[in-house]
């Protein structure tokens, strides 16, 4: 797991790799906190590389919703593959969390 | 006992001792080296002073003996016609010079009328207490014209002194004759006036010169012939075969140098031992010399070197004992300290230390042993506190995964056309798995299946309040959605740390087969019909509960025939990995139900999957709750 965060003109882009599964889900949090900072939050995640996430992995991705929306931001996550999109959908998170 | 057991001390003391003792036999060579080099040069230049004494005092005999002669030679001159004053002459000579054994005015053959030879003679007679006797020398027995003393000074027409020899008529002695030629008017040639010099004052004042106690002092003659007692062995040999007889050029050289009338030092090898040699010339054409080992000069500074050396000996045994008394002294506290870190091996952390006064390297040892002490003292605390902690934390992780296991039922009651099992596969740490399913009234069967994000104690915890939850709403005869959205309520409610579940709740009415339920983000369940087909129930997917308040949940219904079975399964089945991370997956999943024979009962059909998925995993560890719930319709 691996994740990379860019700034650029106030919109922040960043991209996961790999797999979030319990082992991880603790270091991906960490890896997210500073999305969770931003002031006035404009996020996109590109979630191509990422190859799957574990229930925890969503419990992130939850948590940065939910700080997102906290601060009246926006979030959203791209081209992410259909097995992952899968699990979005099954758990009702693809009704929470934008995905395009 | 080898080296490396010998003690610290005793090391350092050898140590010591050696690099001391090297340096002190460098100094030692180093001054012997030049002291003897002094010494050597200081013994020829006093030799060359002594020799040079010796030699002026010899010359004074010498002169005192030309000078008588050369003082009288006149009287000679004058009375060449007179024959019978010669006698006078001589005795003169001999009788007013103290240095003078002998004197002899000798004619050229035939000078006078009859006498072919003619040559009075005066000398002391020791015989008869030194009286001065006269006698005329020469006859056919003596025929002095042929003799050295006569020869030289007749044909180089100069004074000169003869080679040293034995004078047989005048007493048995060593003798040299200085010989002075005498012309008449003419400056004809006519005879030899001559003086001979006892030999013995020249070799009794050599002998008083011994500047060490087996050095030589020789005298030698224009020739090389040693002028010296006549009982000596050396006697009538000369000192150019003595040189060559050493076999060392610088020797022979030197012999040479001195023949040539030259002064000089030289130093040569004879037997192993080297000698040196001063020489010089005298002025009558000798020359002196002072021949020495170099040995004997350089006794006293042996003797000197000896005593520095057993000095040093002395001093480097004393050293040695004194360094080793020190450094015992010294090191005589990491004995203790030894004793300390022996006892706090043995885990007496608050051994006690050995009292240090100075204020050095074995204090700051001492210092960081206390440091050391507190150090691990506060370390087995700390690590006393955490192993502590720890074991509450995993007898509280034993007690979590009980509250689990003991709350869901592991067996269920009679349900005449429904039958059913369960099973619940926890991973190794405590998951967020469960299950559920009690008959409501007689004809009412209430269910669920669930998973709650997360792992652990707060798993467990979320999971026991979801079946409290699910057991308390279903007694207030609520709709299935209804159920759902007050469950979701109630956990939104008091969800700080963001835990969410997914779950499917339902219920079947035993007289119908009618089956309501609601899914709440959990995977959808496989539905094998009474012809064994198998598929995914349709499902509205909804969202997980705990994560929007007021979600309005949406149920559904279908009727199930008889014969046909329901699989409940959490995702610890369709995301169990292989060790290259291949996931069973929901094709695998259907294809396997597609294959259950229609006679397997719930309970086998529930051990046949967990067989199939624990084929398909192999040895990766079980990462993950397996939850399997089946029913079956008859």
């Amino acid at each position: 797991m691996n994740i990379t965060i860019n700034e650029e003109d106030g919109k922040v882009r960043a991209s996961v790799c790999g797999r979030v599964d319990t082992t991880n889900a603790e270091q991906f949090l960490q890896g997210v906190k500073p999305l969770m900072e931003i002031e006035k939050p404009d996020i996109e995640i590109d979630c191509g590389e990422l190859e799957y996430t574990s229930s925890q992995g969503l419990r992130v991705f939850l948590m940065l919703q939910k700080a997102v929306s906290a601060k009246k931001g926006s979030m959203v996550l791209t081209r992410m593959r259909p097995q992952v999109k899968e699990v979005f959908d099954i758990t009702g998170f693809s009704n929470i969390i934008r995905i395009v | 006992m080898s080296w490396r057991k010998k003690s610290f001390s005793y090391r350092l003391s050898t140590d010591f001792v050696f690099i001391t003792s090297i340096l002190f036999l460098a100094a030692l060579i180093t001054t012997a080296f030049i002291s003897y080099k002094l010494i050597a040069d200081e013994a020829t230049r006093s030799a060359k002073n002594k020799l040079d004494a010796t030699v002026k005092e010899i010359e004074i005999e010498i002169q005192k003996v030309e000078d008588a002669v050369n003082g009288i030679a006149w009287l000679v001159e004058e009375h060449l016609d007179d024959p019978d004053y010669m006698y006078h002459i001589t005795r003169k000579l001999v009788s007013e010079s103290g240095t003078v054994f002998g004197s002899a005015v000798a004619f050229e053959p035939d000078s006078f009328e009859g006498m072919h030879y003619y040559s009075p003679y005066s000398f002391k007679d020791r015989s008869a207490g030194s009286e001065i006797r006269s006698i005329q020398l020469g006859n056919d027995d003596y025929d002095y014209f042929s003799m050295e003393w006569y020869r030289k000074a007749a044909d180089s027409r100069q004074p000169c002194w003869s080679e040293p020899y034995v004078d047989e008529g005048g007493g048995g002695l060593e003798m040299s004759t200085y010989s002075r030629p005498v012309f008449d008017k003419e400056g004809k040639f006519k005879a030899v006036i001559t003086a001979d010099f006892y030999l013995g004052v020249a070799s009794e004042i050599i002998s008083r010169v011994q500047p060490y106690a087996n050095s030589r002092t020789v005298l030698a003659s224009a020739s090389g012939k040693y002028i010296i007692d006549k009982d000596s062995p050396y006697f009538g040999l000369d000192i150019l075969s003595s040189c060559k007889s050493i076999k060392d050029s610088r020797a022979i050289a030197a012999a040479e140098d001195m023949l040539g009338g030259q002064e000089g030092v030289a130093s040569y090898k004879n037997n192993g031992n080297t000698s040196f040699l001063v020489y010089g010339p005298l002025k009558n054409g000798w020359s002196a010399a002072i021949v020495c080992d170099y040995k004997e000069v350089l006794r006293n500074a042996g003797r000197m070197q000896l005593l520095l050396l057993i000095e040093a000996v002395l001093g480097l045994i004393l050293l040695f004992l004194l360094c080793n008394s020190i450094s015992h002294r010294l090191t005589r506290p990491l004995l203790d300290f030894e004793k300390s870190a022996r006892g706090i091996a043995e885990g007496d952390f608050n051994t006690s230390l050995p009292q240090i006064d100075s204020d050095d390297e074995i204090k700051h040892l001492r210092d960081s042993f206390e440091y050391m002490q507190n150090s691990l003292n506060t370390y087995i605390y700390e690590l006393k506190e955490t192993t502590a902690s720890k074991e509450r934390i995993e007898s509280e992780l034993a007690i979590a995964s009980q509250i689990q296991m003991g709350i869901v039922p592991h067996s269920f009651p009679d349900l005449g056309r429904v039958s059913l099992s369960a099973m619940l596969k926890p991973a190794r740490e405590v998951g967020g798995d469960f299950y559920d399913c009690f008959l409501h009234d007689k004809d009412t069967v209430y269910f669920t299946i669930g998973d709650v994000s997360g792992k652990g104690v707060p798993a467990a915890l979320v999971m026991a309040i979801c079946i409290s939850a699910f057991r308390f709403l279903s007694n207030l005869d609520l709709s299935i959605s209804q159920l759902l959205t007050k469950m979701n309520d109630s956990l939104c409610d008091s969800n700080e740390a963001n835990m969410f579940v997914t779950l499917l709740i339902g219920k079947i009415d035993l007289r119908t087969g009618r089956m309501s339920y609601c899914n709440a983000g959990h995977n959808p369940p496989v539905l094998i019909g009474p012809d064994g087909k198998a598929g995914f129930l349709g499902v509205k997917p909804n969202i997980a509960i705990g994560l929007l308040k007021e979600f309005k949940y949406e149920e559904q219904e279908i009727d199930l025939a008889p014969g046909s079975r329901m699989l409940f399964y959490t995702d610890g089945v369709t995301e169990a990995e292989t060790v290259s991370k291949a996931q069973y997956g929901e094709d695998r999943l259907l294809s396997w139900a597609g294959r259950i024979p229609s006679g397997y009962s719930a309970e086998a059909v529930c051990s046949s999957l967990y067989a199939d998925v624990s084929t398909f995993t192999g040895d990766e560890p079980q990462n993950d709750d397996i939850t399997i719930m089946t029913m079956k319709i008859e």
